[in-house]
């Protein structure tokens, strides 16, 4: 099966095109010491600063990207940006899905009154954007790289509920459940061993999509100063703190081009690739929605 | 020894409350009474809608009913615990109409035909299991081989043959069959009826057979009953009911069906068979609304259900005693 999903994605340019994306950045994240040894062997995410200058310096034989504001190093910045993108994408991501899928199937497995109690709590998160949510519960609790993680997993996982929830009641009334309830099996079995088995891909798919989502979500909130802190390799920090280079001065419009498009073309290129495997991984494994 | 068996006055329906109490019921199955006793099969004929799948259900233990006793080897199940209704799934077990959804997609037919035992904790020795399992097998006609297949490797016959395997894995006593041929090839559908046959035979095992097609009910079993929106509207020996249908649906049900001889298919003596209701269904007779031989005065006000003295050879028609037809369109 692992073949036939790989042999799919190597046929098509798109999806080939997202793996090859994904495969980049995954690499860039793993080999992140060896690509930029860390400065504070304690905290590798904090970038060095060559000085307090405020004006940013373009690309250099130092500064491979150049440095951004108070002279942050940006290919630093980026290279274990990286990482984090990885880090908070997948864990949200992770933990998302988790309590998604357990509120959704158990919202569908009992039905009734339980149901209607979950389903309409999720309704009532749902309401509410989800950036706004987020930044709420990020302010609340404070500007931090964990607290903003903890803030995109409240607003992430309804969708899953929903999508898990639907899922689980589609094949929970199917003979082969029935037939194993009329075995002996009880609650616990059905839904390990029959229910989800055949109701979760269509939630990994969604998963998929969502971590490049995810990752966008939080460049927002640490652009907004609500996640990472000034100095963090973040790349929504790093665009943050190109807020004010944003255009050069003195005729010269796109002087400090680098500081934006850096982490920008970073988070592009992170949010595009996601997408591209998770649409290959759709059309795959959720012929479905194709 | 008590029949496996005895279903009396069942009633079933579906109902919920809304949000502001508002209460929606539907009644599915009414005043249902039968017996199957050891070694017997059982038929139950209807077309479809009318509540044969739900029936079986009720029986199987696994949908709950709101009146009416149901007694399986003499337990009641509406007061069975938990550990008596474990202990009554062993003895009575279920194959479902299609194939293509009674066999989890994801288990391989090992895991598939292991499931009975691993949830009752038997057999639980390596090479015991690989002896049962491939005895199991060759029972229902499958190679031994292909065990660790996935159920989409096989065809709808063989992947019936599976099911039935999984449902002997517990030897039961009494096996229910939801329209096991219906979702197959005319040709495949008599190897899996022989299949059926000669299983409950070699082992005595009673059947509960529901099915919408007389020719598959004649072939199997002992005792047919008709079935009509929630209620037994005929019961009787196979052959008597084909025969000489007592009740106005049975006969109406038995003309329907097509002969393959268009010769005979066009002398065939037709009663009209109704599928919409023709008039307003009066209180009393259920099938009153599309009956060919409906008379107001006698029909009305009478509810068939009641007429039964018998739980073997019933018929729930006012004018039963008018047996020869022409008298009965005399009145």
């Amino acid at each position: 099966m692992n073949n036939r999903i790989l042999k799919r994605i190597i046929k098509n340019k798109a999806s080939l095109a997202g793996f090859v994306l994904v495969a980049f950045f995954a690499l860039v994240a793993l080999l992140a010491p060896v690509l930029a040894p860390a400065a504070k062997a304690n905290d590798p995410y904090q970038i060095p600063q060559s000085s307090y200058d405020m004006t940013p310096q373009p690309p250099s034989a130092l500064h491979w990207f150049g440095t951004t504001e108070q002279q942050y190093d940006l290919y630093y910045g980026v290279v274990w940006g990286t990482r984090l993108a990885f880090k908070v994408g997948i864990s949200v991501t992770f933990f998302a899905f988790l309590i998604g899928l357990l509120l959704g199937a158990t919202a569908a497995y009992f039905g009734g009154k339980t149901d209607e109690l979950i389903m309409r709590f999720t309704d009532i998160v749902f309401a509410v954007p989800s950036l706004v949510l987020a930044m709420v519960i990020a302010a609340m609790l404070g500007p931090d790289l964990n607290n903003m993680m903890i803030a995109l997993t409240a607003v992430a996982w309804p969708s899953y509920a929903r999508l898990v929830r639907s899922d689980v009641l589609s094949v929970k009334n199917r003979d082969f459940v029935t037939a194993s309830r009329a075995l002996g099996a009880r609650g616990p079995r059905l839904l390990i061993k029959h229910i989800l088995p055949n109701s979760i891909y269509p939630s990994i798919v969604v998963a998929s999509l969502d971590i490049g989502y995810i990752v966008l979500t939080a460049a927002s909130l640490s652009f907004l100063g609500l996640g990472a802190q000034p100095g963090t390799a973040d790349w929504g920090q790093l665009i943050a703190m190109a807020r004010n280079w944003v255009l050069g001065d003195g005729g010269n419009t796109f002087a400090y081009w680098y500081t934006i498009v850096v982490p920008g073309g970073a988070i592009f290129l992170f949010v595009l690739g996601w997408n591209l495997l998770g649409d290959a991984f759709r059309d795959i494994l959720d012929p479905r929605q194709g | 020894m008590t029949a496996p068996i005895i279903v009396k006055n069942l009633v079933k329906a579906y109902g919920s409350t809304g949000w502001f109490g508002r209460k929606a019921e539907k009644v599915i199955l009414q005043n249902i009474s039968f017996t199957l006793r050891e070694n017997d099969v059982l038929g139950l004929v209807g077309e479809s809608g009318c509540g044969k799948t739900t029936l079986a259900k009720v029986v199987l233990g696994l949908e709950k009913y709101q009146s009416g006793s149901v007694q399986v080897f003499g337990q009641e199940l509406k007061s069975c615990s938990k550990k008596e209704m474990q202990a009554l799934r062993r003895r009575m077990q279920v194959v479902f109409q299609d194939p293509y959804s009674s066999l989890d997609p994801r288990q391989s037919v090992r895991q598939i035909l292991s499931e009975p035992w691993d949830i009752h904790s038997l057999h639980k020795s390596k090479t015991l299991r690989q002896e049962k399992l491939e005895a199991l097998m060759r029972s229902v006609g499958l190679d031994p081989q292909h065990l660790d297949r996935y159920p989409h490797e096989f065809s709808g016959g063989q992947r019936q043959r599976i099911a039935i395997a999984r449902a002997l894995a517990l030897e039961p006593q009494i096996l229910v069959a939801d329209e096991p041929v219906s979702a197959l090839d005319v040709s495949v559908q008599a190897q899996v009826l022989n299949l059926l046959k000669n299983i409950c035979r070699q082992r005595g095992l009673g059947m509960l057979f529901i099915s919408h097609d007389f020719a598959v009910a004649r072939f199997l079993c002992d005792r047919i009953a008709v079935m009509y929106q929630g209620h037994i509207l005929e019961m009787g020996e196979t052959e008597q009911l084909l025969q000489n249908p007592q009740h106005p649906y049975t006969e109406a049900l038995l003309s329907a069906v097509p002969l393959p001889d268009p010769a005979l298919q066009k002398n065939k003596a037709s009663v009209p068979f109704v599928s919409e209701p023709k008039r307003c269904a009066q209180t009393g007779c259920v099938y009153a609304a599309r009956c060919n031989y409906y008379k107001a005065e006698i029909c009305n006000g009478v509810n068939g259900d009641n007429l039964s003295q018998n739980d073997d050879k019933y018929c729930a028609c006012v004018r039963m005693p008018f047996k020869d037809k022409k008298s009965r369109f005399a009145v």
